[in-house]
């Protein structure tokens, strides 16, 4: 369960755990970022082809799908990752 | 011909559904369908999510308006990448709150506030039933592309006819597998089974068109890229503002669909599973959208101008002559409307059945509310009416608006109405302050501006909100005009409805928390919700099918005790034809069990036992409250019980008490029956013997007779002042003496009384010692009687002191109120042990000096008593002493 308040350092396997998790957390945003910058080129035609902006996000799309399901695996070789607690 | 075919597809296509339905159903009864229950089957029950107004209509999107159609896939792939941050967590909620809908999640979290689940329910029944619609209507319009490829009039032409009978078909479907028991965790096997597997026919058939356009039309990769460049799709423009607020509605709306509620959180089995889908789901909507811009690209460039861009599907298929592939397509446009249909209908039922017809029902239906077998009934038969009555609504909905393209542009509409409650459920997962009265008015505000600015003139031109209505604003208030609010006329419609719905509806669910006050069981839940993770483990399988038979087993042992305990499970476990004493945990052996169990400690507290060996879910407040609630009620009972015993008792006591002092009462008077005759029998004998002797003459000479004469007449006298002894104790029992009250001296008539005694004897045979304070004051009191107790007291004195030369003492004392006069001679005293029967009737001490009847000193209490004082023995003064307690007054 939750591990007690004020424990400060941890086992190496729950600290990788954590880590983990942070990246996981982080994902979405790393996501939103990505995905936004195609509307950054704007309707610059002739430098971004539409094919080009399809290509681009079902790249970002792809890599957040195997970046994910690395993470997942991790996690779930890791402990189980029931052992994390709550948000903090 | 071809629709002969479709048709005859269609309906095999149903069979082969309902077959998955009822193995899956059938497997996981006999608890052998852990596979059915694996995270991918997980993912793609998901896929509700792209119904067939994303098989067909994205392909439409985007032909009118490029890469944007993408928007509605990555709000979702973003929020299963966030897993972490909030899917986690409503999962983690719903699971341990036995969340049924997202309308109940609400209300759970604000109090129980029904009110709070009805708005939802109705707010989502008027989002969802234009998305029904919808469904329907693609269904008929592929219909009708293919009976526009054949020349031949076709029998399906009727739009509305077809459509009725696709809805039928899904209601039959939704009931038998939606409503087939009432499970507590309201889980579907079958339908989820059924979905999953819809989920890949939509999949595949949408891949296989795809390919077949990049590779079997167009050439290859690049050349469809090249293609795509050449369009005109890539003229489009991106619109930043609509791309951000569609992927935010998207994200959104995955969360707060009914539909997708269901699937995510209610049939859900284990939170690992969200683990696989955080990375499947998006890859599996990544396919899905992976071929659009091919298709509405060639489909634009080789169909005739003017054909419906969100048929391409079908229509490219078939316009190349590729029929199978067409019927493919066709069956995965169809499989992804039903699978929605399926899914928001049972949704949507459950929150109609549980929070507006069985509360209706509840408190206008017959009986109380005690929840028993016949209430299950009713709940199935409220769920069933409920879903046949969603899908005439979308039916009706689907036949009024005409089905034209008024229609089409409902899905996104529909979306941002559904995510009014976004604010409240955001706020009820993370912000403990968030408060019912808050999120009531949140969901109110947003449900308003929706309905006026998205809503109402998405549906045209019609009476209420016609052209000029949407030009010049209501009264020709342009600031209120529904397309811009406040000014904000610039804004794209959508984004303009989407801003002002969900801001207003975040600052006036978030003001009005912060202003009002929650109720105790408001701020439980919250803390529930908000701190889910701290309270409730983690982990454990929902199907509990590991074995808890043997905890059920103890927990049964210590209600109902052991012998019945087993007897019960023995009984099951034979039903079951399981041998031992431990049967399976089927819901019916579950449900006898419970039923059992709620017998003895009530059916909320059997509820929550159950469950939580069974279900591994955490005890909710409701269900707390509930065995409160129960036990209660067992309290008072057992009070009231309690209290009724204790006054039987006291009238048992009461009653032993009387009996007792009857018998004591009659044995007295037994005994006082035999003294007085034996009494009365001696003086006779005596009188009766000299009598005899005197008549028969042979009492000699004169002065015999006349001694004679003397024992008759003094055994008459003793007769006599028995007599009068017992009628003067008589009289003074039965209360009936009148006492004649006057001042009395009592050293006088102390004085007087000894003198009396002492008249009669020739030498003073008692040396009397008078102690008594002349200074006592006069006491009203009766003195005659008074007297006659001095009297007896000095007389037994003389009579029973058995010292060479007897003394009586008498002195005075006074305490208070009260007059003490102690009559203490130099005898031996009475002997202890019979110091409390001297003042009884008829009791003697020894037999020396036979004397009275016995009957003077218990007239000298009845005096004494009557006189409002006491006469006692008081012990340890060396001698007989007695002591007579005067009141100063005389109280009568």
């Amino acid at each position: 369960m939750t591990p007690p308040k004020g424990q400060i350092f941890l086992e190496r396997s729950n600290y990788k755990m954590r880590r983990i998790v942070d990246a996981m957390r982080i994902l979405p945003f790393v996501g939103v970022f990505l995905w936004v910058i195609p509307l950054i080129w704007g309707s610059d035609a002739a430098n971004h082809t539409t094919s080009s902006k399809m290509i681009y996000i079902f790249a970002v799309w792809i890599l957040l799908v195997a970046v994910n399901a690395m993470l997942s695996y991790l996690l779930n070789h890791a402990n189980g990752g029931d052992d994390i607690g709550p948000d903090v | 011909m071809m629709l002969n075919l479709l048709v005859a597809v269609c309906v095999g296509y149903v069979f082969f559904l309902f077959g998955i339905a009822f193995l899956a159903e059938r497997a996981a009864k006999r608890g052998r369908g852990r596979w059915l229950r694996s995270s991918f089957v997980y993912t793609l029950s998901l896929s509700v999510y792209c119904t067939a107004w994303t098989f067909y209509g994205a392909v439409g999107y985007a032909a009118r308006s490029g890469l944007e159609y993408l928007t509605i896939y990555l709000g979702p792939s973003l929020v299963m990448f966030g897993w972490w941050w909030i899917l986690r967590k409503l999962v983690r909620v719903g699971r341990s709150q036995r969340v049924t809908s997202i309308a109940d999640l609400l209300s759970s979290r604000f109090g129980k506030s029904n009110l709070l689940a009805v708005i939802v329910t109705i707010l989502a029944v008027v989002g969802t039933t234009p998305y029904i619609a919808l469904q329907l209507q693609s269904v008929t319009l592929s219909f009708d592309v293919f009976a526009s490829f054949e020349d031949t009039t076709p029998f399906v032409s009727d739009q509305a006819h077809s459509a009725l009978w696709l809805a039928a078909g899904l209601a039959v479907f939704t009931i038998v597998f939606g409503t087939r028991n009432l499970d507590v965790n309201e889980r579907h096997h079958g339908v989820v089974m059924a979905i999953a597997v819809e989920a890949l026919v939509k999949l595949f058939a949408l891949i296989a068109v795809g390919a077949f356009v990049v590779w079997g039309i167009s050439g290859g990769v690049w050349e469809t890229l090249d293609r795509i460049d050449a369009s005109r799709v890539a003229e489009l423009p991106m619109n930043g503002g609509r791309w951000t607020a569609i992927t935010f509605i998207s994200a959104a709306a995955f969360v707060c669909l009914p539909r997708m509620f269901q699937v995510l959180v209610v049939e859900n089995e284990h939170e690992t599973h969200l683990r696989t889908a955080s990375w499947a789901f998006p890859a599996y909507v990544l396919l899905m959208s992976l071929f659009v811009v091919p298709i509405a690209v060639i489909g634009l460039e080789i169909l005739p101008v003017g054909s419906n861009p969100d048929l391409f599907v079908l229509s490219l298929p078939l316009h190349v002559g590729n029929e199978g592939l067409a019927i493919l397509s066709f069956l995965g446009g169809f499989s992804s409307a039903t699978s929605m249909v399926i899914v928001a209908s049972i949704a949507l039922s459950t929150m109609v059945s549980n929070h507006i017809v069985m509360p209706l029902w509840l408190r206008f239906g017959a009986g109380g509310a005690s929840v028993s077998g016949d209430v299950r009934k009713v709940i199935l038969f409220s769920r069933r009416a409920s879903i046949a009555a969603v899908l005439f609504l979308g039916y009706s909905y689907f036949v009024l608006s005409g089905g034209g393209s008024a229609l089409a542009a409902i899905g996104l509409v529909s979306f941002t109405g559904v995510v009014q409650v976004l604010p409240a459920l955001l706020g009820g997962l993370f912000w403990r302050g968030a408060t019912r009265l808050g999120a009531i008015s949140g969901v109110l505000v947003g449900f308003a501006l929706w309905l006026y600015t998205l809503f109402l003139p998405s549906l045209g031109d019609t009476a209420l909100f016609s052209n000029d209505f949407l030009q010049a604003g209501p009264w020709g208030i342009s600031w209120l005009r529904p397309q811009g609010l406040f000014g904000l006329s610039s804004m794209d419609p959508l984004v303009h409805g989407i801003f002002w719905s969900l801001s207003l509806n975040t600052i006036g669910f978030v003001f009005v928390s912060l202003v009002t006050f929650p109720s105790p069981i408001e701020r439980l839940q919250g803390a529930q919700f908000v701190n889910v993770f701290d309270h409730s483990s983690s982990a454990k399988s929902w199907s509990g099918r590991v074995a808890p038979s043997e905890d059920l087993m103890v927990m049964t042992q210590r209600i109902l005790g052991p012998k019945d305990a087993q007897a019960l499970f023995l009984a099951q476990a034979q039903k079951q034809g399981v041998s031992g004493y431990l049967p399976e945990p089927t819901p019916e052996f579950l449900g006898v069990l419970e039923r059992e169990l709620a017998g003895s400690v009530g059916a909320a507290t059997a509820h929550a036992m159950i469950g939580q060996i069974v279900g591994g879910m955490s005890v909710s407040v409701r269900d707390l409250m509930a065995v409160a609630d129960e036990t209660a009620q067992m309290m008072e009972y057992s009070n009231r019980l309690e209290a009724q015993q204790t006054e039987l008792t006291r009238t048992a006591r009461k009653l032993r008490e009387a009996n007792e002092k009857l018998t004591r009462v009659s044995l007295q008077k037994d005994a006082f029956l035999s003294q007085i005759s034996h009494e009365l029998r001696t003086p006779m004998t005596s009188i009766l013997a000299f009598a005899e002797i005197l008549r028969d003459g042979g009492a000699g000479p004169h002065e015999a007779g006349t001694r004679y004469a003397t024992i008759i007449h003094e055994e008459s006298l003793r007769l006599t002042r028995l007599l009068d002894d017992l009628l003067d104790l008589s009289v003074l029992e039965n209360g009936q003496v009148n006492l004649n009250t006057s001042g009395v001296h009592l050293s006088k008539l102390v004085k007087r009384s000894v003198a009396t005694v002492l008249a009669g004897a020739a030498t003073p045979s008692l040396h009397v010692d008078l102690m008594v304070s002349e200074s006592l004051p006069q006491v009203e009191t009766d003195a005659d009687r008074l007297g006659q107790v001095f009297i007896n007291l000095v007389a037994n004195a003389r009579k029973y002191c058995d010292a060479t030369t007897p003394r009586l003492k008498i002195v005075s004392s006074r305490a208070g109120n009260f007059i003490y006069l102690d009559f203490i001679d130099n005898g031996s005293g009475v002997p202890k042990d019979a110091q409390d029967m001297i003042f009884e009737k008829f009791s003697r001490i020894g037999q020396n000096k036979a004397g009275g009847a016995g009957l003077g000193l218990a007239i000298c209490r009845e005096i004494m008593t009557r006189l409002g004082g006491d006469i006692s023995y008081l012990p340890g003064q060396g001698g007989g002493a007695f002591r007579v307690v005067l009141p100063v007054e005389l109280a009568l």
